[in-house]
């Protein structure tokens, strides 16, 4: 299971990915991230296949050292190209008429480059998340998103699994639970990206415990 | 977005719409690790913190804990500077909202802002729920069945306007009912009216060819407004209270308005009318309804304990006239003690109350009819006094003479049950009889401590006794001992005994708390701003103790000494902190004072 790993390009690959960057105003993903602080992102689909899945949307919340900026989250709902999917809207919760006050997709995911920068990526099953983004990125920035990517799930499987608990259940909310952290309403991406940071914030090593 | 942030807790509920969405945009989250300081000392504070979950330790000593809904501090973030640091006790998640934020909206909000006031009496007299406003309307949402109700008296059908007229003349009543084969009717003052107008004069007419064939009846559980409204209606007087078809009471136009009015003079009328303890009960049982009556509409409490104090000494000394013969009133004290000496017992509790007697006096006569006083007042819902205070015991009916030796016994060698005893007789109160008695005793006292000069620290020492070194601990904390407060014991015993202490020592003579300290304040020892934060606090202590020892006496349990913190509201959690940490001052000045520490 790959993405149980901290996904980190290692240097002759971003090196690379970095010379196939086509927008150089994007260079910026490649600076040095600040010091302590990470950024946690969840996605809304129409679809759970990352083929054919289009966003309707975003949100992310950065992670500073101990805080959770809720106050500077970044939230934005983007219009697709096609109908949704009927079946979809009740998971979501978002209709026609929402989606349709939201941004294009190219703009969307601009200022979200711009929000996350070169800080790390935070999130509960992750890799769909990124998977559905760098299908809509690549063709335009010529690379998938170069951030390293950390999977809360993995942290927690890390933390959890031993020899004696070979099954580790990482459901979101087993985990919560076992964190005993609180739970907020699923199917908000804010709410769903504020879960995952807090999961981080629990599980990650802390510079200034004592 | 649906944030997780609860604004339906204190003081957040207070905020607008408007001011919610505000104070929303600008919330961050925080994790902090046990183990972590989360605001350290003397270091500037930019932010205030609300815990979504976790436990955190902050105060002088470490000993004030906050948890989940709980916020801190909201004394650093008016000064922007917190004394003492913050840290968290478990792996812990806050809400941190910017400092220029609660300012603003202090300034805009003046009831959120009353929540940060760092004047514990005005935080308590604002924040204290004080719904005067609300209290005639909450009062008309009464339950029939909580007025007093007038008792039924039922005649056999064919009883006559004078046998009718008679038993409403004897038993004080404005209507009887006749058991008629059709039902019960009702034969009232305005029928027998009728029946004189109508030169109906043989008092044989039957009272039936008066009576009111249709009656009104009203379930004990409907509301004073529907019967009030029933009332207007149909242009009557009283209304027939009926349980599942029986009839237990009638509800008088006299009784509602009475009850509306807060009406505690027709009680004391009732007292002072009394002619056997059969009576004095049916008082007694309608001084509870009302002290349930006002508590319920938002009255303070110092003014019902007040109030109620007078009624309870009119009953108990209405009892001894019923019980004594009347040449031995003028030869002795009726003495109430403790809190009731104090007028600060407001439900029904033990007996405690005392009696000096003149040297002459029939010993005999006095011991029975002391017998009687003890045991009627327990007829009349008060328990016999685990102690024996009760004037029923050798050791608290005495002469003049002896209680002189006594005095001087528990003066000179002030410990253990000699103070609490002295403390028990120095809260006494004159109920009836030569009050001479009293003050020549009281005199005697001051004599007794005069020289002696180690006797006050004694005294004042068992203020001690229930210091705990914790704080409050947040209710859903596990283990019994720390989700439960004995509020007699860990706080308002230490306002009480220190303020008799120091007036004692003043020699002021007041039995109240509050006059005590009236006396006291603005002098050496009680400055005028903690002579408010007492005031407020004992009020806010005693006002708790009424409403869930109410609540508890209404769900059939004895009044428990132990209150579980769980069934506080959080503003009274919170205001209960701000009231301990009043006490912890008043004790440490106390210890001062009394120089406690080098006993």
């Amino acid at each position: 299971m790959s993405w149980l790993a901290h996904f980190r390009p290692s240097g002759w690959l971003r090196q690379q990915q970095r010379r196939r960057l086509r927008r150089p105003e994007y260079a910026f993903l490649f600076a040095p991230p600040p010091a302590q602080e990470w950024v946690s992102l969840d996605c809304e689909t129409t679809s759970l296949d990352p083929k054919t899945a289009e966003i309707i949307s975003i949100a992310a919340v950065r992670i500073q050292g101990p805080r959770i900026a809720l106050a500077e989250h970044f939230s934005v709902l983007i219009r697709p190209s096609g109908a949704l999917d009927p079946k979809s809207i009740p998971i979501h919760g978002l209709r026609a008429q929402d989606v349709a006050q939201g941004l294009a997709l190219p703009d969307a995911l601009a200022q979200l480059l711009a929000f996350i920068g070169s800080r790390p990526l935070v999130g509960y099953y992750l890799e769909f998340d990124l998977a559905v983004l760098n299908r809509q990125l690549k063709p335009w920035l010529g690379i998938n998103l170069p951030n390293p990517a950390i999977e809360v799930s993995g942290l927690y499987y890390d933390k959890m699994v031993s020899a004696y608990n070979p099954e580790v259940d990482l459901r979101l909310a087993s985990i919560l639970a076992q964190l005993q952290l609180p739970t907020l309403p699923r199917h908000d991406p804010l709410n769903d990206a504020l879960m995952a940071a807090m999961i981080f914030q629990k599980l990650r090593k802390n510079p200034n415990s004592n | 977005m649906t944030t997780a942030f609860q604004f339906n807790q204190p003081p957040f509920d207070t905020l607008s719409v408007q001011e919610q969405r505000e104070l929303a945009s600008q919330l961050n989250l925080e994790y902090h690790p046990a183990g972590q300081t989360l605001i350290a000392a003397n270091t500037p504070v930019d932010s205030l913190y609300v815990v979504m979950k976790g436990l955190v330790a902050g105060g002088d000593e470490q000993d004030s804990l906050y948890g989940e809904h709980e916020l801190f501090d909201g004394k650093a973030v008016l000064e922007g500077l917190s004394s003492h640091p913050f840290v968290a006790l478990e792996d812990t998640l806050v809400w941190q909202l910017p400092r220029a934020a609660v300012l603003a909206l202090c300034q805009r909000n003046s009831q959120f802002a009353a929540f940060f006031y760092q004047d514990v009496a005005r935080r308590i007299g604002e924040l204290s729920p004080s719904p005067q406003a609300l209290s005639q309307a909450m009062q008309m949402l009464s339950r029939v069945g909580e007025v007093a109700l007038t008792p039924l008296h039922t005649l056999p059908a064919n009883a006559s306007v004078l046998e009718a007229t008679q038993c409403m003349d004897r038993h004080g009543l404005s209507a009887v009912l006749l058991n008629d084969s059709a039902g019960p009717r009702m034969f009232s003052q305005s029928d027998l009216r009728r029946a004189i107008c109508a030169r109906a004069i043989p008092a044989s007419t039957p009272a039936s060819a008066y009576a009111s064939t249709a009656l009104f009846t009203i379930s004990p559980d409907a509301t004073l407004h529907e019967a009030m409204l029933l009332m207007i209606r149909h242009s009557i007087h009283r209304l027939v209270v009926s349980r599942d078809g029986e009839l237990v009471g009638i509800l008088e136009q006299l009784d509602l308005l009475s009850s509306l009015a807060n009406n505690p003079h027709s009680i004391g009328v009732q007292i002072e009318r009394a002619n056997s303890p059969h009576e004095l009960k049916l008082a007694a049982e309608r001084m509870h309804s009302l002290i349930q009556l006002l508590q319920h509409s938002g009255m303070k409490v110092t003014l019902i304990a007040e109030m109620i104090g007078e009624l309870r000494q009119k009953l108990l000394a209405r009892l001894w006239q019923l019980l004594a013969p009347p040449e031995l009133t003028g030869q002795i004290c009726l003495l109430a003690l403790g809190s009731e000496g104090r007028g600060e017992q407001i439900l029904r509790t033990d007996q405690d109350n005392a009696l000096i007697y003149a040297d002459c006096v029939d010993q005999d006569v006095l011991a029975r009819v002391a017998e009687q006083f003890t045991a009627t007042l327990i007829t009349l819902g008060y328990p016999p006094c685990p102690g024996g205070v009760m004037i029923s015991n050798p050791a608290w009916r005495r002469s003049e003479a002896e209680f002189r030796q006594q005095i001087s016994a528990w003066t000179s060698s002030p410990s253990g049950e000699h103070v609490m005893n002295l403390a028990i007789w120095l809260d006494a109160s004159p109920i009836i009889g030569n009050t001479t008695l009293l003050y020549h005793l009281q005199d005697h006292l001051d004599q007794c401590i005069d020289g002696n000069t180690l006797f006050m620290g004694h005294f004042a020492l068992p203020i001690e006794r229930f210091a705990s070194s914790h704080g409050l601990r947040p209710s859903w904390l596990p283990g019994a001992a720390s989700s439960q407060i004995d509020l007699k014991k860990a706080a308002i015993f230490p306002l009480v005994h220190g303020l008799r202490s120091l007036a004692l020592a003043a020699r002021n003579r007041s039995t109240n708390s509050y006059q005590r300290l009236a006396a006291l304040r603005g002098g050496t020892v009680i400055s005028e701003a903690l002579g408010n934060d007492l005031a407020a606090s004992l009020s806010f202590l005693q006002g708790l103790q009424l409403k869930y020892g109410l609540q508890a006496q209404q769900a059939g349990r004895p009044a428990e000494p132990q209150l579980a913190l769980a069934q506080l509201s959080s503003l009274e959690r919170e205001l209960l902190k701000d009231a301990l940490g009043v006490v912890k001052q008043f004790r440490a000045l106390l210890r001062h004072h009394f120089k406690l520490d080098a006993l």
